[in-house]
């Protein structure tokens, strides 16, 4: 398990981790959420080593990671940029990285290899930038370490490559309980592929949760009330609203329709609403969009910040 | 310090990750590894076989009139020369490579998120690249070196010396290779991108010796008393840069092996002194992090340490050529505003750097300033503990006439004898103590002579710039330079003559001169004093055997009043003093040429074809006020005479010159009767003959009186239409005093005398 | 058999759920059908494996589906008033919304008949 606990990280007076804890299972696919410059890169880094926090701790199973040989060499870090050794073939880069993984697997990595058909003997500087990125993921697949981190990894994948990862990682998850932490700015892909997700805004962590409770526990209501005694529907204020115990993150009232975003699953909230007999209750359910822009309103942020 | 230990501990190279980083450091560069053995292979062997069959073919086909032949290998051999030079530089190619992730930021997620420890990684990399820079030199030296064994099988002159010779100098160059490639490695990993990490690599070689050169000029512009030395930081110079190493080498090749204590000493201060970067590269290492990368430099310490230093030795350097302490100080900020911008990438903050110069500026007046006042940092105080000192020699510096014995240059003899050594420093020390405490000896009056015209009188040096040379124990040499009196002066000759090891230096001497002077007829000369007849005495080895022990004898018998008092009536050789008490060695001269006159009162004018006299009645030292600025600026006066008869420094008033037909019973007296070696309080006269002085005791003033009156009593003096002075001696010769209306005393008067 | 709308705003597991139940209820899964393993229904659908895991394990939990160890998961013994409760569920919702809306529940009642009139006719007439 992995464990940020109240980590800082600071670069020069950019402060890029502020005081931020979650964990992470093992055997999960874990997405970083979070605008450009969101401290995403900075969490995958602190945990590959590569950073050390200014306070706070970073473990795995318990273990600080940086300068920690035994944790280090369990975790493979996928960066967003193409890889370095433009002069090395593919076979040169494979041997590199298998010396410093124990668990390298030539069949998984043969196997990966062919099914993209990516040579073995030409240098990897001449590779298209496609091809660079799928070249660094088969490797790091084929390292078969515990951890695996993916920063932007899965820009530049075709289809078919984002297929055949998905399955490779699938099977990975579930045979040797791999964990995958990726991070994106593209909500869809975390979507697809990741069980849980934490959201990093400025530095802060919004929240940390399995995406489908997440999902299930934030709906947009649409109201209608009785009319009052004029004949006008009744409205009531976002005050009222919440007296019935719910967190509303955002109220529109636009004529007669009540437009709500409330936390709490369906049942929840018809309970809550009951008492004030709507006429008119649809309770449907966000996509993570709509989720991370109502989240980060209540925060007190512009929702145009966190634009991909 | 070191991260968790994995639970099964491995040996370093059962560690699959460092070998894994061993392997990956090598092929990456495996170019550049080819590049350098290639370079060395065509440079240290290349031109070791081109000496070698160079010297072998001059041997081969030189004729008898040493015509010599070479062969034209001229071009290889500079080719040779390139490529080993080239392979030396390429250290700094190494590291750069090896620590690209140090200052290229592409690299960094690469190599610090491989499972290894920042320990592992800095040793790893340290050694993989010094191997990669190293071994190929290493071989190829080896290589040489059969060559060498090659040159030594064909019987080449010399080959043995200078094969361990460049053995001693690759040691030298070996450890000069990593200081090289430590330095470079301890740049980078105090900058953080690949501009400043060249920059720094490259100026810290030059601005470490020329900081030391300059800041050695500095105290010695602060006249250290007693410190003369040039270059005063030269031992520091040389073991701590690769130019320093360079120079060194060049000092070993010249000087052969017979620096060996210089030598170990040098090799213990760069071996610490590399330890201590790396020690510090590695703490640095450890504490850098990756996100520095990219910052022109991530410790700025060594961007102020070089930049300060930079601005000192120009300050210092322009403004030693010529007082210009503006033109100086405006070149200076050029350089350092140039830095500036070009570190700091542009114009921020631009403010902090005005402060930062003027502060440097200021801290550079400042260091000048310190230094003056306390005459170079104290260092003048230094007197080395006698325990500590190895050997000591020392000379006359700079005179053109020996103070002392011909033969016994004692600058080139090493003195170990322990009283000799405390004689010397506690000398050393009453000087500095005079120096400090002039108020001590204030009961001295200067007497100011400049102005004496008094044909009577002759003023003599009273002392003697002596040069002394400490080497130490550990190898140090440590040099100084004063104005001693004379009197102290004889201290230390006293001590050397009355030494066992000068014993043993005259016996190498005596030795000598029979198989060297006496060729090819086995004959040691023999001369009197005074008289200066020179007497052979033929030698076999029983009698050389027995000369040496008789003088050694009498040598050891020697005491040092002996010394300053019994007169020397003889010499063997060049110059081996024989004393009127060196009963040994007399008798066997008197066994063999009972001629030789021990007595010292053989002197005849008859013997002479033409000599100069001179007679001086009164004797006055001369308080030398020049030179005051750099070496004492206080004196002490002698109320002693010490005389040595040769201590007879040229100035000659109105000499008197001596034909065949003179016969003057008084003036043979005279000379008879005065002194060769002479120690008194007392004031008397002085007749010089031939350029030897020699010391007319009170007792005989009236003698000298007569001799005096007769020489030059009477005698009229005139100038010539040229104003060239002349008189008529006694005996009716005009003689020219050397003088004209305008000159003073020099030696041009005996000079033109002779012409 | 199973499409997951990624996109949709329903949660996929619970998509995976209802769709399990779905195809119960219109009978193309029976009793002791064998369900795709947690493993090819997410390398089908290119779902996380741990929202399949947990679907699975809801349907399981609530009676839907058994797992044997080494076979894989099997549609359990069908509980009718289960179904027909969740079936309901969904009339009692679209009810109350008419009621709320001006239908009068004779209307509806009305409809009820009509329509299963036609899926009567509709059977007598294949």
């Amino acid at each position: 398990m992995i464990e940020f606990k109240n980590v800082t990280k600071k670069f020069d007076d950019f402060t890029a981790l502020d005081n931020v804890s979650f964990k992470i299972e093992k055997g999960t696919a874990y997405g970083l959420l979070g605008s450009n410059g969101a401290g995403k890169s900075t969490i995958l880094r602190l945990l590959s080593g590569i950073y050390i926090q200014d306070s706070g701790e970073v473990t795995i199973d318990g273990k600080k990671v940086y300068d920690n040989v035994d944790i280090k060499k369990q975790v493979f870090f996928i960066n967003d940029e193409t890889i370095q050794f433009s002069s090395f073939t593919l076979k040169s880069l494979k041997d590199y990285y298998k010396g410093f993984y124990p668990n390298f697997s030539e069949e998984v990595f043969e196997d990966l290899r062919k099914k993209i058909n990516l040579p073995l003997e030409k240098k990897t500087g001449d590779f298209s930038k496609g091809m660079k990125r799928q070249a660094i993921v088969i490797i790091g697949l084929a390292c078969r370490t515990e951890y695996l981190l993916m920063d932007e990894a899965f820009d530049g994948l075709d289809p078919t490559m984002r297929i055949i990862i998905k399955q490779m990682l699938i099977d990975a998850m579930l045979d040797r309980k791999l964990t995958t932490i990726i991070s994106s700015h593209n909500l869809k892909e975390i979507n697809e592929v990741c069980d849980t997700a934490c959201l990093i805004h400025h530095g802060k962590l919004v929240f940390s949760r399995d995406l489908d409770s997440l999902k299930g526990n934030i709906h947009k209501v649409q109201l209608v009330f009785p009319p009052d005694s004029n004949g006008m529907a009744r409205v009531y204020t976002k005050q009222q609203l919440e007296e019935s115990g719910l967190e509303i993150l955002h109220y529109e009232q636009r004529q007669s329709v009540c437009y709500v975003i409330a936390k709490g699953d369906t049942d929840t909230i018809k309970t809550a609403f009951a008492s004030k007999t709507p006429i008119v209750m649809d309770i449907i359910p966000l996509t993570l969009e709509e989720i991370f822009i109502y989240e980060l309103e209540v925060l007190g942020y512009d929702s145009s910040e966190i634009n991909k | 310090m070191t991260a968790v230990k994995s639970i099964s501990k491995p040996k370093l190279f059962k560690n699959p990750f460092i070998m894994a980083r061993i392997k990956t450091n090598i092929t990456t560069n495996r170019k550049l590894a080819t590049v350098i053995c290639i370079l060395h292979a065509i440079g240290f062997p290349l031109v070791m076989a081109l000496g070698v069959y160079t010297e072998y073919y001059y041997q081969k086909y030189k004729d008898n009139d040493y015509h010599t032949h070479y062969p034209d290998t001229e071009i290889l051999m500079v080719a040779g020369v390139i490529a080993g030079i080239l392979a030396l530089l390429a250290g700094f190619v190494v590291a750069m490579n090896i620590f690209r992730y140090q200052y290229k930021k592409s690299c960094v997620d690469m190599n610090l998120s491989l499972p290894l420890s920042s320990t592992q990684r800095f040793f790893t990399d340290y050694l993989t690249g010094l191997g990669i820079y190293l071994i190929p030199a290493l071989v190829a030296w080896v290589i040489g070196d059969l060559i060498g064994l090659i040159g030594i099988g064909l019987h080449l002159e010399d080959m043995k010396d200078t094969l361990s010779i460049i053995n001693q100098c690759g040691v030298c160059v070996v450890l000069a290779m990593i200081l090289f490639y430590t330095l470079t490695v301890f740049c980078i990993t105090c900058c953080g991108s690949i501009f400043e990490a060249i920059a720094s690599s490259v100026l810290i070689n030059g601005i470490i010796p020329l900081f030391l050169l300059v800041f050695g000029f500095c105290i010695c512009n602060s006249n250290p008393y007693g410190v003369m030395d040039d270059v005063i930081m030269l031992e520091q110079i040389y073991f701590t840069s690769p130019f320093g190493c360079a120079m060194f080498v060049f000092q070993i090749a010249d000087n052969g092996t017979t620096n060996m204590p210089y030598f170990w000493s040098w090799l213990i201060s760069i071996i610490i002194y590399i330890a201590l970067i790396v020690a510090l590269t590695y703490f640095l290492y450890k504490k850098r992090k990756a996100e520095s990368v990219s910052k022109p430099y991530v410790y700025r310490m060594l961007y102020y340490a070089l930049t300060s230093a930079m601005l000192f030795i120009i300050i210092y350097a322009i403004s030693l050529s010529g007082d210009d302490f503006i033109g100086a100080i405006f070149v200076g900020a050029i350089i350092y505003f140039l830095f500036e911008v070009i570190t700091k990438r542009g114009f921020k903050k631009f403010h902090y750097s005005v402060f930062r110069f003027i502060g440097t500026v200021v801290s550079i007046f400042i260091i000048v300033a310190v230094s003056d006042i306390s005459n170079g940092f104290g260092i003048y105080k230094y007197v080395p503990n006698p325990a500590g000192v190895a050997q000591v020699s020392m000379r006359e510096y700079g005179s053109m006439t020996k103070s002392f014995n011909e033969i016994v240059d004692y600058g080139s003899n090493m003195y170990s004898d322990r009283n000799i050594i405390r004689t010397v420093t506690e000398i050393q020390k009453s000087y500095i103590d005079q120096y400090e405490h002039p108020e001590k000896y204030e009961d001295y009056e200067i007497i100011d002579v400049s102005e004496n015209t008094d044909n009577n009188t002759i003023n003599f040096n009273n002392d003697i710039e002596l040069e002394i040379r400490y080497y130490m124990k550990n190898g140090n040499i440590v040099s100084r330079r004063y104005d001693i009196l004379y009197e102290d002066f004889y201290k230390i000759t006293s001590a050397i003559y009355t030494s066992d090891e000068f014993a043993d230096y005259a016996e190498d001497i005596i030795r000598e001169c029979y198989s060297h002077y006496s060729y090819p007829l086995r004959n040691i000369t023999f001369s009197e004093s005074k008289t200066e007849t020179q007497y052979d005495i033929q030698i076999n080895k029983s009698s050389l055997e027995e000369l040496i022990t008789a003088y050694q004898t009498d040598l050891k018998n020697m005491t040092a009043e002996d010394y300053c008092s019994k007169q020397i009536i003889g010499y063997i050789g060049n110059g081996l003093e024989i004393r009127e008490n060196f009963e040994n060695t007399i008798a066997f001269i008197k066994e063999n040429r009972p001629d030789f006159n021990t007595d010292g009162d053989n002197f005849k004018l008859s013997s002479f074809e033409n000599a100069t006299v001179c007679v001086y009645q009164n004797v006055i030292p001369i308080d030398n006020i020049i030179n005051y600025n750099n070496s004492s600026e206080y004196r002490r006066i002698s109320e002693r005479y010490i005389l040595m008869s040769d201590r007879y420094t040229g100035a000659g008033k109105k000499p008197f010159s001596i034909g065949t037909n003179t016969v003057d019973a008084d003036l043979e007296k005279l000379i008879n009767v005065s002194k060769n070696v002479y120690d008194s309080t007392e004031t008397g006269g002085m007749i010089i003959i031939n350029n030897y002085a020699y010391y007319i005791p009170k007792e005989y003033k009236e003698l000298a009186d007569k001799v005096y009156k007769k020489l030059f009593g009477n005698t009229v003096y005139y100038y010539d239409e040229d104003g060239d002075e002349y008189y008529i001696n006694e005996y009716g010769a005009n003689v020219y005093t050397g003088y004209s209306k305008d000159k003073y005393i020099g030696e041009t008067a005996l000079q033109s005398y002779y012409d | 058999m199973f499409t997951i709308d990624l996109t949709s705003r329903t949660p996929i597991y619970e998509q995976i759920y209802f769709k399990i139940i779905e195809l119960v209820i219109k009978g193309s899964l029976k009793e002791n059908d064998q369900i795709p393993s947690v493993r090819n229904l997410a390398k089908d659908t290119g779902v996380n494996p741990n929202t399949v895991a947990k679907a699975y394990q809801e349907l399981e939990r609530n009676g839907i589906i058994y797992s044997l160890t080494g076979r894989g998961s099997f549609i359990a013994k069908i509980d009718n008033s289960l179904i027909k409760e969740f079936i309901l569920s969904d009339f009692d919702s679209s009810v109350r919304k008419a009621i709320t809306n001006g239908a009068d529940s004779y209307e509806l009642k009305e409809r009820i008949d009509r329509i299963s009139d036609d899926i009567k006719g509709e059977k007598y007439n294949d």
